[in-house]
């Protein structure tokens, strides 16, 4: 219950940052927008490669838009040391890490939501024919999405609140670029030629599932002191 | 309702808070006083659970914070900052603590916190709009919005102008007489201090150096005060130039014919002799109840020459 009390803060907080929201909205729409033009320009049958776009487009877009957003949650709740009072109220570490993982989460999904709906859209003015991601794609977009920014959002808040403020000017790239660039080049090869099939939407299921599991695991060793400690 | 037993907190080679003893009861105000760095804020995060004690125990109705949740319920805090969102308006950010304190009757109650803030007008802004004043009674009122039985205050008069501080003394007092309420009170401002609080503790180095009454703190104090009335302004100017000379003599304060001097020696019928023998002319003397101000640099002072 209390978590879901600060997810909706978040939330609402999230929404009144109109800077990040509108940034994080046009890099998600202008992205979405490439690929949807990209896809229709050559290919006669473009279902394949719009399956393969959305199924790693919104993964990466997912993991761009918990990233710009995360900041703001966890961050700058300890630079602003906000968190301490938070602390000593009557809820535990566990209890607002996952509120604000859900909070952040859920304004992530919808934004990636919206820029998958808007390729879709522009594919389907683009294309001759009526273009809809296939059912594994809809339950990747529907179900491992969430989940996986769920995930990213945990482990890098999970961070955020653990380390220092120095370390934590590092900890994006030491953690988001890699993941960016991994994510764009396993979706670059098999986006345009891959059928998207049950086993791809299950090893990224699974892939996302374990990494919630990991952050939900590491969270038990993050103790007030060390949030405390690190506060700038 | 709050005690501490030998409690230490050490930072790799640095002791904090060395080996603190304190109880702290309903309806009391206890100031602790120290200069930045003396243990003031670690003692208070130890005592909210915040860090963990490297020795001893910080125990609220004889549990540990850290350990229970439940409690924390009871007890307000207004620490440093002020735990407002600039993106959330006042009344916002006080729903978002009524809601996680669980405050019951919640609308009615943020209404009269913001009244008594003086932010009604304003309690649609965000409070990133806000002055650092308006802030701090934002924040005190958050403290306080679920009743709590213990008030934890770190420097609640910072940045507030001397009508907000009146203010807020007052609801600190009324708090503490009229609900029962303990208050541990952080502060640089002696003067408040000194009008508000039942107890203070001095601290240095992370060790209290003197707790008490600030009566009995006065009545301990080795260096007298006396307050010398002389038969003209002329003659006062001419005894601080002789009192200067005195190596007994700390402070030299003059108004008018009247001159208010701090020893660190019970010195008193010297420092007369010495006025008298050089031909001033003393119409009165009468010894004088030390500042707090007085007693904490003396304090301050002593435990430094100790050391």
């Amino acid at each position: 219950m209390k978590s879901i009390i600060i997810a909706r803060k978040e939330f609402r907080e999230l929404l009144k940052n109109r800077s990040t929201l509108l940034t994080a909205l046009a890099v998600a729409l202008f992205f979405s927008f490439v690929y949807s033009m990209a896809i229709t320009e050559e290919a006669a049958e473009v279902i394949i490669p719009v399956d393969g776009t959305i199924f790693f487009l919104s993964v990466v877009l997912g993991v761009f838009m918990a990233f710009s957003l995360t900041g703001h949650a966890f961050y700058k709740e300890k630079t602003d040391r906000i968190i301490e009072t938070l602390l000593s109220g009557p809820i535990t570490i566990r209890q607002i890490w996952l509120g604000k993982i859900l909070g952040v989460s859920l304004l992530s999904y919808i934004l990636t939501l919206l820029a998958m709906v808007f390729m879709i859209v522009i594919a389907n003015v683009r294309s001759e024919t009526l273009v809809f991601p296939r059912m594994p794609v809809v339950v990747h977009i529907f179900i491992v999405v969430p989940v996986f920014i769920g995930a990213f959002v945990g482990l890098n808040g999970l961070a955020q609140l653990a380390l220092g403020m120095r370390e934590n000017r590092f900890v994006g790239f030491i953690l988001f670029v890699p993941l960016f660039a991994g994510l764009y080049g396993i979706g670059m090869s098999i986006g345009a030629v891959t059928e998207i099939t049950w086993l791809y939407i299950g090893l990224t299921f699974a892939a996302a599932f374990l990494l919630i599991c990991l952050a939900a695991f590491l969270i038990r060793f993050l103790s007030k002191e060390r949030i405390i400690t690190t506060l700038s | 309702m709050i005690k501490a037993v030998n409690l230490t907190k050490k930072f790799k080679s640095t002791l904090a808070v060395n080996n603190l003893n304190l109880e702290i009861n309903g309806g009391e105000v206890f100031g602790c006083l120290g200069h930045n760095g003396a243990g003031k804020t670690t003692a208070m995060r130890l005592i909210l659970g915040l860090l963990k004690p490297s020795s001893g125990q910080a125990l609220v109705w004889g549990k540990p914070l850290s350990k229970h949740p439940e409690l924390r319920q009871k007890v307000g805090v207004l620490l440093e900052n002020d735990g407002m969102y600039d993106n959330l308006t006042a009344t916002e950010n006080l729903e978002y603590y009524a809601r996680l304190f669980m405050v019951d009757n919640r609308q009615n109650k943020i209404k009269r916190a913001l009244e008594f803030a003086g932010l009604t007008e304003r309690m649609n802004e965000r409070a990133g709009t806000f002055s650092k004043g308006m802030r701090r009674k934002l924040g005190l009122v958050r403290a306080i919005l679920h009743d709590p039985e213990i008030l934890l205050l770190d420097e609640p008069s910072a940045g507030l102008d001397p009508e907000v501080q009146k203010m807020v003394r007052e609801l600190i007092m009324n708090l503490a007489k009229e609900q029962n309420m303990l208050i541990l009170l952080n502060s640089h401002d002696l003067d408040e201090v000194e009008r508000i609080c039942d107890r203070i503790a001095i601290l240095q180095r992370g060790e209290i150096v003197a707790c008490d009454s600030l009566e009995s703190l006065q009545h301990n104090s080795k260096e007298p005060s006396c307050e010398i009335t002389l038969s003209g302004t002329q003659q006062a100017s001419a005894a601080k130039s002789v009192l200067s000379t005195l190596e007994y003599v700390t402070r030299i304060n003059v108004n008018e014919k009247r001159v208010t001097v701090s020893l660190n020696q019970d010195r008193v019928s010297e420092l007369l002799y010495k006025l008298v023998s050089t031909g001033i002319k003393v119409e009165e003397v009468k010894r004088i109840s030390r500042s707090l101000e007085d007693i904490y640099l003396e304090i301050i002072h002593r435990e430094e020459n100790r050391q």
